[in-house]
């Protein structure tokens, strides 16, 4: 079958990309902030102590010696340790990584699910009174900055009408689910536990919502754009000649060709939130990589914060692949070339 | 309505509203096609040849189009009266559309088979096995080499020649009354123009299926068509059998074409020159429309539009000085003008 032969083309593609990913992180780290050991020991530590602490990193080392023990390093998960919480940086990061994780892709789902019906049905009534309130509606979802969202579902929901719980991943008297992947809706489903698996869903609603929002808008645009161009191909044209149904002809004919542009603003956003949902994980105590990074910084707490950045890159090149190969499934055209 | 005419379109007006003003695109058409008939339809690029065949679908998009008056009659019925649902059924299953872009016209992303099954399924009511079994065939009438390859073949894995023989088996495998073939060969090679044309003509009459084909290709309309009709800025101004247009044209804008196609046993001729430019169809000139560049116009013709005149009864043409056949056949084409036929 060729979409393997595909995949696996795209998959030997990633090396070069992720070598040049770990030379620009290379670079940061080891290049450019001057002493990295200077940052570790501190301002008022000893030459001698500086001395060891770059013998024990080797940082004496030449260049090449140096990214080749650093993607040894890499290799191995090492990014290093935390300068605030004293553990290795994997730690911390495998550990914010799951609520993220979870948090971005409900949020996604979220926002596919209401984004695409809602762009085809612009497209399909173009001009139409349900086309204009559609947009105002996307319009005001692109406008209104995320935190504004954020603090006015809270005071609505939370303060006001009291319906959702406040910040946070799940109620106090709860525990946490255990389980394998750290998500919580998902462990709690495993382990059955629907007191945790309520609590959490309700917990995750407005943040999720809150950053889909301004997606959401976007991809209800572009879906929106995409169909009104395929409507416009010969070969829908063909398809009515033929008389085939509205309905077959706008999904299987249309959404299946205008779901490619929309495939890649959706890896693209997923890229995007799964680091960089910073006000909103800050506004919902959410213990994501995005707080992560902001508690870093606070603290200059240079190797979390590369080690959050070699994350957020291998991720990205991650959700390219997958963009890539979903491009594969949709556009035969594509595995072709 | 005649018995043997599947089609009649009678006075058909189709505007299109633009920024710019009502495009008059259809004035007053008629044409009929009977049962088992071709029938081409010639004229210069942006005559209405397209939107008149794909008003008889009711595809043409409106707005911006606009069906401002007349009937089209199929089997006595006028599918202007039609509903969306009516439509749908005749669309592909009594009534089939070939269009000029083969590589457009088919679905990127789906194989051909694919494609032709989901047609078959809808209009022959059979399961997919047997609508595989009837997509085969009919990619076996159309001399397709290795029917089972091509079922498997995306579009863009296809020639253009390919495509369109796929279309015609896609199109012609409801067994419809009656084919719009709209510049069917326009878009493929020389060579293989003709190939189609002929499998065309041949599978069509072995149906017994009517053809209302688009050209702009006399020599097409020559080989192929058993009537014609001649088309200007929305009107039709000439149709006659195709002999006898080609021996006896009488509307001076079918003998500008003549002019540069004397002889409808040569094929090469595609190009015809008329003189003046192809009228403004927002505002278009008053009279006859073909007036301003006539070579023959005397002042009645800005006045008032030419009544059908019947030189025999299957030759009509519009125009005052119908009957006043003239032996020359040169005066239309001079060749220097700058209209193009498409
Ligand atoms: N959607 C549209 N909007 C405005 N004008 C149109 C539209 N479609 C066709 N027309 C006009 O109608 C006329 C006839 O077009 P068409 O039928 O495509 O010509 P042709 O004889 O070359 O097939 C042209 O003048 C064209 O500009
Ligand atoms: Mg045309």
């Amino acid at each position: 079958m060729q979409i393997w032969g595909f995949i696996v083309r795209r998959i030997l593609y990633l090396i070069p990309v992720l070598i040049g990913v770990t030379l620009i992180t290379f670079a940061l780290s080891h290049l450019v902030p001057g002493d990295p050991a200077r940052l570790i020991v501190g301002q008022r530590a000893s030459e001698e102590t500086l001395e060891r602490v770059r013998e024990e990193l080797g940082l004496n080392k030449p260049v090449p010696v140096q990214y080749i023990s650093y993607m040894k390093d890499l290799a191995r998960g090492n990014l290093g340790t935390s300068i605030r919480s004293q553990r290795p940086v994997i730690q911390d990061l495998r550990e914010r990584f799951p609520a993220s994780f979870e948090l971005t892709s409900l949020a996604l789902l979220f926002c596919v699910i209401v984004a695409v019906p809602l762009g085809v049905v612009c497209a399909v009534k173009r001009n139409k009174l349900v086309d204009h309130l559609i947009r105002v509606f996307a319009l005001f979802g692109v406008s209104m900055p995320v935190f504004w969202w954020g603090l006015i579902l809270l005071l609505i929901f939370y303060v006001i009408l009291g319906w959702l719980p406040g910040p946070g991943r799940i109620a106090m008297d709860i525990a946490a689910p255990a389980g394998p992947t750290g998500m919580y809706l998902l462990d709690s489903l495993i382990a059955g536990d629907w007191q945790a698996f309520g609590s959490a869903l309700s917990h995750i609603i407005l943040p999720a919502f809150c950053l889909s929002y301004v997606y959401l808008a976007i991809m209800t645009r572009m879906v929106r754009s995409s169909m009104l161009e395929v409507l416009n191909q010969e070969y829908i044209r063909t398809a009515r000649a033929n008389g085939l149904s509205e309905w077959t002809i706008v999904v299987r004919h249309g959404l299946r060709n205008a779901l490619v542009p929309t495939v890649t603003i959706l890896g693209l956003s997923f890229g995007e939130l799964i680091g960089g949902a910073i006000l909103t994980e800050a506004i919902f105590a959410w213990p994501g990589l995005g707080s992560y990074l902001v508690e870093s910084i606070g603290f200059l707490d240079f190797p979390s914060i590369m080690g959050f950045t070699i994350l957020i890159c291998v991720i990205y090149v991650m959700v390219n692949l997958l963009v890539d190969i979903a491009y594969g499934l949709l556009d035969p055209q594509i595995r072709w070339n | 309505m005649n018995a043997a005419n599947l089609l009649e379109i009678h006075g058909l007006h189709l505007y299109f509203d633009t920024y710019l003003g009502t495009v008059r695109a259809v004035e007053g058409l008629d044409l009929t096609v009977s049962r088992g008939e071709t029938v081409g339809l010639v004229g210069e690029s942006g005559c209405g040849k397209s939107v008149s065949a794909l008003a008889i679908l009711g595809l043409i998009s409106q707005p911006p189009g606009r069906i401002a008056g007349g009937k089209i009659l199929f089997k006595g019925e006028d599918l202007l009266k039609k509903s969306p649902a009516e439509l749908r059924n005749i669309r592909g299953k009594y009534i089939s559309m070939i269009f000029q872009e083969p590589m457009s016209s088919l679905n990127p992303v789906y194989r051909v088979g694919d494609q032709m099954v989901e047609v078959i399924m809808l209009h022959r009511r059979v399961s997919r096995g047997e609508a595989r079994k009837i997509a085969l065939e009919m990619l076996h009438e159309v001399q397709m080499p290795d029917p089972e390859a091509v079922m498997q073949k995306y579009p863009f894995e296809m020639s253009g020649g390919m495509l369109q023989r796929v279309m015609i088996a896609m199109e012609l495998s409801g067994k419809p009354d009656l084919l719009l073939a709209d510049e069917p060969t326009t878009a493929l090679d020389v060579t293989v123009q003709a190939q189609i044309l002929r499998l065309m003509k041949n599978l069509v009459k072995k149906m017994n299926a009517s053809v209302l084909l688009i050209t702009h290709d006399l020599g097409v309309v020559a080989q192929t068509c058993d009537r014609v009709a001649v088309m200007y800025a929305g009107q039709v101004v000439e149709v006659a059998p195709t002999e006898e247009l080609f021996t006896d044209p009488r509307h001076p804008y079918t003998r500008g074409l003549m002019g540069c196609f004397p002889d409808p046993n040569r094929q090469d001729a595609e190009l015809a020159a008329i003189e003046g430019t192809v009228p403004d169809l927002i505002n278009p000139p008053g009279g006859c429309r073909f007036h301003p560049r006539c070579p023959r116009a005397g002042d009645i013709c800005g006045k008032e539009g030419p009544g059908p005149v019947a030189i025999s009864d299957d030759h009509v043409v519009h125009c005052f000085f119908a009957r006043q056949a003239s032996d020359d056949h040169s005066e239309g084409g001079t060749g220097k003008g700058v209209a193009v036929l498409g």
